[in-house]
């Protein structure tokens, strides 16, 4: 895993990096502190990274700009902060965890283990994913969203009014922060399961989620029977 | 013909009856000018003489009076010839010249009628009065020098016997002297009344009456307003009002005085000059209060210009009569309208009941000037009611403004001890702290201590409005500590030319070093703060320097933020109006400039800033 701290606390960046290490061990690949995001975001692309840990005061418009650019990348963002009272809008805004300070090395724990765990799942609070368009970054809201497909490194949102918006994340990095309601049918599949209507099995082990406005997305050999037994 | 010769015979018969007739009447006799006693004071006395006598009834008749130095008893009888004495005027008696006699005639018209039984006299000289030769009494004892003189009583009432009023012609004669009548004027004069007793006795009434009640009013509004002035607020409006009040009470008590205890005739004219004296002083406080209370510019010169102007106003007025007070009241009520027509038209708050108030006590003197002495409640009664709305508009807006500025200090209070223990403060140093103790104890402990020291600062100046520069810097150098900790990095604060007497809003420093902390990023490894106070007598101007670097995404550290926002409210509390805040980058980093201008020429103290029942300054 490779990790990126913005922390302008000397004395807390290098407690974060020593947490880490302590977490992580060998599955860490390699950290860097910075002390601004602004500094650090330039060299994302030569050297990308799966997590930020993020410090970040999101009173006044600065703070809000630099969440919904560090949630549109291609990377997890944990939030560590002081300021708790912000903490449901990060969620909103599809962080992975948020941590409060003073943090302790459990709390930090618990929060990388959302990532790396066997659940993978972050706290699913996102009501918007951030999308990277021409440079800028726009908000789509969740509740739009039918279902997501897998396009390698990126995932495509499939809005419902037919729209396709590319995003940074991976399938399971997406899926990570998207509420319980999405469902992962195929590798290259999430859906929202309440929009599903029937799943059908076709000829050789071919099988198909028929969507209430009429789509049918493929579902993987190995979640059909369970799904099934989900649909009732 | 034998008509023509009847009309002739007939015209010729009646021109010679008619001749006939005036033949049977006598040769013409000079017939005597007989005059309502108001027509004779035409011209020679004031309105508030022509006052008294317009009350007389109509049908007295006064013959013109005659005069003639010297003392003889027999120019006391109604048959002595006094043709060839000069006419005189009523008021055109010589004042310290001898003794000297007056005749002259009343009779009643229609004929037939009987005259009243009363005589009331007021004048400041000795006299006898003889009334168709008969004495009928004496004020003081005439004499030829000042020595012999005795004064008599300014008012006295006579009674005519029933044998004395028959219808008809009657005498009178008075022997006077006047060396004792006070006044500087070279001429004198009496004012003589017959009317009922009745109706006489209650000109006295009439003229004790309202200056009783109104000294009485005047004298507890007046003392209402002292003990206000040192118990509630010591105001300067207070007490000129306080002061308009009791002169008026002053004046008022003289003036019945007068009517209920007749005082010695050669009093008369120190007891004018008083209660001139009083009306001037009345007239320089209700200036004096509207310049004060409505701040009107000219507050210095002017109360000396008017009593100037009075001075010369005394000097010219002819002092006979003492009318300087109904001149100087006159003056001091035009000026105090101005003053309150100045203050109306600048919006000041309480202007217009002031201005009605002295426009209509204006007004009424202008229309009937004489009285001002009788009629308390039309001719000063509005103005002071009007002074003293103004003062209860202002009373009630000081302390409307003192519980709104109670709630911004109770609310700065809160916001600087809430932007101490803020989340982003407070728990990323309870953090650093989590680290050093597990990392290095040594550190912990330092910070610990550097953490407490700013927090037992903070609470002993949190309260205040103004604190010293000292205890300023303590805190900034305790925040210091805490973030040289924090940042790894030296935090210092450097002052020069800084007078650490000086007071200055708490926190005020230490929110600008925070906001170059939290905002810039060190330079060669360490955040410093210079602090600059510059001291001229108009302004203290300080000036704050934070050497760092300004990072590319960080907000400039002079962007409103809370911070900010509790720098100005501060300074708005403590130096309203007198501060400016300005903020810009430099080459080192930023800095910021505030600027505090002086208080009325003084130092920014305590005393003046937080005064809260001082003249406030209109907004």
């Amino acid at each position: 895993m490779r990790i990126l701290i913005v922390e302008d606390e000397p004395l807390l960046a290098r407690r974060l990096e020593r947490f880490c290490h302590e977490i992580l061990g060998d599955q860490l690949e390699a950290i860097r502190t910075a002390t601004l995001f602004s500094e650090a975001s330039a060299r994302l692309d030569e050297s990308p990274i799966d997590l930020l840990l993020l410090d970040l005061n999101l009173n006044g418009r600065d703070g809000m700009e630099l969440l919904t650019r560090s949630v549109a990348g291609s990377f997890h963002t944990i939030i560590v902060s002081a300021n708790t009272d912000q903490a449901l809008r990060a969620f909103e805004y599809g962080v992975i965890d948020f941590v409060a300070k003073p943090f302790s090395r459990e709390r930090l724990e618990q929060a990388l283990r959302r990532l790396t765990g066997r659940e993978g799942r972050g706290a699913g609070g996102a009501r918007f994913l951030a999308v990277r368009k021409l440079g800028r970054v726009e908000l789509v809201p969740v509740e739009r969203v039918v279902y997501v497909e897998g396009a390698g490194a990126y995932a495509e949102l499939v809005l419902d009014d037919g729209r396709r918006e590319l995003h940074d994340k991976t399938l399971e990095k997406l899926h990570a922060v998207l509420p319980p309601d999405f469902e992962r049918i195929h590798k290259s599949f999430i859906v929202r399961w309440s929009l599903v209507k029937a799943l059908h099995a076709q000829e050789g082990s071919h099988y198909e989620a028929e969507l209430r406005n009429g789509i049918r997305l493929p579902i993987g050999r190995q979640r059909y029977k369970e799904l099934r037994e989900k649909l009732g | 013909m034998t008509t023509l010769g009847r009309v002739f015979r007939s015209g010729l018969s009646l021109g010679l009856l008619a001749i006939a007739i005036r033949a049977a009447e006598g040769p013409a006799r000079p017939e005597r000018d007989w005059r309502h006693p108001l027509d004779w004071t035409q011209g020679t006395v004031r309105a508030s003489v022509q006052r008294w006598f317009a009350e007389l009834p109509p049908q007295l008749r006064y013959s013109e009076a005659r005069w003639r130095p010297g003392d003889d008893g027999r120019w006391a009888g109604p048959e002595f010839a006094d043709q060839d004495w000069p006419v005189t005027g009523y008021w055109n008696l010589p004042a310290r010249a001898g003794v000297f006699w007056v005749r002259f005639r009343v009779r009643m018209e229609p004929e037939g009628a009987r005259l009243p039984g009363g005589l009331l006299i007021s004048t400041v000289m000795a006299y006898e009065i003889f009334w168709d030769g008969v004495r009928l009494g004496e004020s003081g004892v005439p004499g030829n020098d000042r020595a012999a003189e005795v004064p008599g009583r300014v008012d006295r009432w006579f009674s005519l016997p029933d044998q004395l009023r028959q219808p008809g012609e009657h005498v009178v004669a008075l022997r006077l002297s006047s060396h004792r009548c006070g006044f500087p004027a070279a001429q004198t004069g009496l004012r003589l009344l017959i009317d009922e007793p009745e109706r006489l006795q209650r000109v006295a009434v009439r003229e004790a009456l309202v200056p009783t009640l109104a000294a009485g009013a005047a004298v507890m509004a007046g003392l209402a307003g002292f003990i206000m002035w040192l118990v509630a607020a010591r105001r300067p409006t207070l007490l000129l009002l306080t002061g308009m009040c009791l002169s008026a009470a002053a004046m008022q008590a003289l003036h019945a005085h007068r009517w209920f205890f007749q005082y010695p005739a050669d009093w008369h004219y120190p007891v004018l000059l008083v209660m001139a004296f009083l009306v001037g002083l009345q007239g320089i406080c209700l200036v004096a209060f509207l310049l004060v209370h409505f701040a009107v510019p000219g507050a210095r010169w002017l109360p000396a210009a008017l009593v100037a102007v009075y001075v010369v106003v005394s000097w010219w007025s002819p002092a006979r009569l003492n009318l300087e007070g109904v001149h100087m009241l006159g003056i001091g009520m035009a000026v105090a309208l101005a003053c309150a027509g100045w203050a109306a038209w600048r919006r000041r708050q309480g202007a217009w009941p002031a201005l009605i108030g002295v426009w209509i006590s204006g007004a009424a003197l202008s229309f009937e000037p004489s009285d001002y002495r009788t009629n308390f409640f039309v001719k000063f009664l509005p103005a002071m009611l009007g002074l003293t709305a103004a003062l209860a508009v202002r009373l009630r807006d000081e302390r409307l403004q003192a519980r709104s500025a109670q709630l911004t200090a109770a609310r700065l209070e809160l916001e600087l001890l809430k932007k101490n223990i803020q989340p982003h403060f407070l728990l990323n140093t309870l953090a650093t702290v989590l680290e050093t103790i597990e990392q290095e104890p040594r550190v912990a402990a330092a910070l610990v201590e550097a953490l407490a020291g700013e927090f037992r600062v903070l609470s002993r100046v949190a309260g205040e409005k103004l604190i010293p520069l000292s205890q300023e810097l303590e805190l900034c150098r305790a925040h210091l500590r805490v973030m040289s900790l924090r940042k790894e990095a030296p935090c210092t604060l450097d002052t020069t030319g800084v007078d650490e007497t000086t007071p200055v809003p708490p926190a005020l420093f230490h929110t600008l070093i925070e906001n170059g902390l939290t905002h810039l990023r060190p330079r060669d490894g360490r955040y410093e703060f210079i602090l600059r106070q510059e001291r001229t007598p108009a302004e203290t101007r300080y000036r704050l320097v934070a050497r760092g670097v300004r990072g590319p995404e960080a907000a400039e550290p002079g962007r409103e933020g809370t911070g900010l926002r509790y720098l100005k409210a501060r300074l708005e509390e403590s130096c309203t109006g007198r501060w400016t805040l300005a903020g810009g980058p430099v080459p080192e980093g930023w800095e910021t400039c505030i600027g505090i201008r002086s208080a009325g020429g003084e130092g920014l103290t305590p005393a003046a800033a937080g005064g809260g029942l001082g003249e406030a300054a209109p907004p």
